[in-house]
């Protein structure tokens, strides 16, 4: 029952590491299913979802929070798809996006500039153009992480383990990343779904909220859902009635409450 | 027949796990220990030896830059000597910075793992730790920046990095000793002739530093490449000197001498 999220750069063998690791230990792959499914479920085009999740803010975006709203309604469909183990996913940014999860599996695969340049040009692009491409690709990555989640794509501190696919071949990282998936930290014990099912709770009541109201925060253990906003939030009649939509729509949610004026904890969503 | 490097911010993990390593595959072991040999086989003071690995030059902590190149040039060549014996588990010695692109060497980063550290070192509140641990690893990517113009942290510079905050040090070990075992890393002709002519190019620089500065060492298939600058009236004399030292060191089978203008000094003379 393991959850494995594999960040790779462009031509890492990234896809290919993935789907080993998915056959062998016999869970479900995804990458762009999740924007599929983002883009059917809240009507928003994908080529949008894409750009929300792939470049770095532009100049105007970083005064608007749409972002951050597409972050939200992929993060609440990602929670959920996760929400019930066995599960390999190898798109976008999935080691921030599952952050507040332990027991995910957080795999980075890197290979030198060289050897990717290389199966670059094997989709018929010339070394430069090939080059090009990666080296601007890495710089988008690299810039959308600093922007939204603070933090560098290179920082291995934010994985579990990285493997060189240039040393190792792709079936040696595929054996490394099953060994590793078998430990003890990332056994989908019942409180690790427990866990996974309250953050997809939390992440579904942010859907309705972030629109509106978007620094507000939620945090949610066994069913029960705090929301931290400010007095001048609680008080509007829009704030209320989307606490009764959470109410309807989210039958699994056991109490709902919520805290004015203390300060949002840092494991809130 | 292969080599493990492992490199760590977390002295005390590092030591255990390159320990059990090398005990489940049977391996010899190359540690900080090593620096005493190398001492007395150089006549050097050990301690300021094991001071070399941890401070940059500076003239007021009675480090000369000169000394210093030597040094770390002493501690490099002897280390690849023993590296060349493989079935090796090596740490503590820098050796992730100046072993690169070896097949049969298999470089490891160890991070993380601050909450399995001595009950001393777990009285600290945690941002004590945190603080400490980022001035460590600031001073170590000045140490790796002037020593050997890489970043100690630099995930590139490694074939895997292992994160100690989830997974446990005896869980590490079995990744270790596992990943050692794959057909990719037995030791070939080739990967063992790299690794001679790193040897041999670390021997000839070592050489050199006694008394020369500016030197850059490259060796393929036994040709020996020195790359040097210096004013242009001393060309000629300092690539006779490069020779005639060079010579010494057995195993050369073709020496080469590269030099470039030292525009700065030949700038400031022409100017005086």
């Amino acid at each position: 029952m393991s959850i494995i999220t594999i960040s790779r750069g462009s031509s890492s063998m990234g896809k290919a590491v993935a789907e080993k690791v998915a056959a062998k230990l016999e869970c479900d792959i995804f990458s762009r299913d999740l924007l599929f499914k983002t883009s059917g479920r809240f009507h928003v085009p994908q080529k949008t979802l894409e750009k929300a999740i792939h470049d770095a803010p532009g100049i105007f975006e970083r005064y608007s929070h749409t972002k951050k709203v597409y972050l939200t309604y992929i993060r609440a469909i990602l929670t959920e798809m996760v929400a019930g183990g066995n599960i390999v996913y190898y798109g976008l940014a999935g080691h921030l996006l599952l952050d507040k999860l332990p027991h995910v599996l957080k795999v980075r695969i890197t290979a030198n500039l060289d050897g990717r340049v290389k199966r670059k040009m094997t989709e018929g692009f010339s070394e430069k153009k090939a080059r090009d491409m990666i080296l601007a690709d890495d710089d988008q990555r690299k810039k959308w992480s600093r922007k939204i989640y603070d933090a560098d794509p290179n920082d291995c501190s934010l994985y579990d383990l990285t493997v060189c696919i240039d040393k190792l071949s792709v079936e040696n990282a595929v054996d490394c990343i099953c060994r590793c998936a078998s430990r003890k930290a990332f056994e989908s014990t019942s409180d690790c779904v427990r866990q996974s099912k309250d953050l997809s709770l939390a992440w579904n009541a942010k859907v309705l909220l972030v629109e509106s109201f978007p620094d507000v925060g939620i945090t949610c253990e066994y069913g029960n859902l705090l929301i931290y906003a400010t007095e001048k939030e609680a008080h509007t009649t829009k704030f209320k009635k989307i606490l009764d939509d959470i109410k309807k729509e989210n039958y699994d949610i056991y109490n709902l409450e919520v805290h004015t004026g203390l300060p949002v904890p840092a494991n809130a969503v | 027949m292969s080599v493990l490097i492992l490199s760590s911010e977390n002295k005390e993990l590092e030591n255990q796990i390159a320990q059990k390593t090398a005990e489940r595959l049977g391996y010899t072991t190359l540690d900080q220990q090593f620096y005493n040999e190398i001492a007395k086989k150089y006549t050097l003071d050990s301690k300021k030896l094991m001071d070399a690995m941890i401070i940059t030059p500076s003239f007021l902590k009675r480090m000369p830059s000169k000394q210093w190149y030597y040094y770390l040039s002493c501690v490099e060549v002897e280390v690849l000597a023993r590296l060349l014996e493989d079935n090796c588990v090596c740490w503590g010695l820098a050796a992730h910075l100046y072993v690169v692109v070896i097949s049969h060497v298999l470089k490891v980063r160890l991070i993380g793992g601050h909450s399995l550290m001595s009950p001393g070192q777990g009285n600290m509140n945690e941002d004590k730790i945190k603080k400490i641990i980022a001035e460590q690893e600031r001073s170590r990517e000045n140490w790796s920046m002037t020593a050997y113009n890489r970043k100690e942290a630099d995930p590139g510079l490694y074939d895997m990095v292992i994160n100690l905050d989830q997974v446990q040090p005896d869980e590490a070990v079995d990744t270790l000793s596992t990943t050692m075992g794959y057909p990719r890393l037995k030791a070939m002709t080739y990967s063992k002739n790299n690794l001679a002519d790193r040897a041999l190019a670390a021997r000839v620089k070592n050489v050199l530093l006694k008394s020369l500065t500016d030197i850059q060492v490259d060796a393929q298939n036994g040709t020996v490449v020195v790359t040097t600058a210096s004013v242009k009236r001393e060309k000629s004399k300092k690539i006779d000197t490069i020779k005639k030292i060079a010579a010494q060191v057995e195993g050369i089978g073709y020496l080469e001498v590269h030099w470039n203008k030292d525009m700065l000094t030949e700038a400031a003379m022409s100017y005086r």
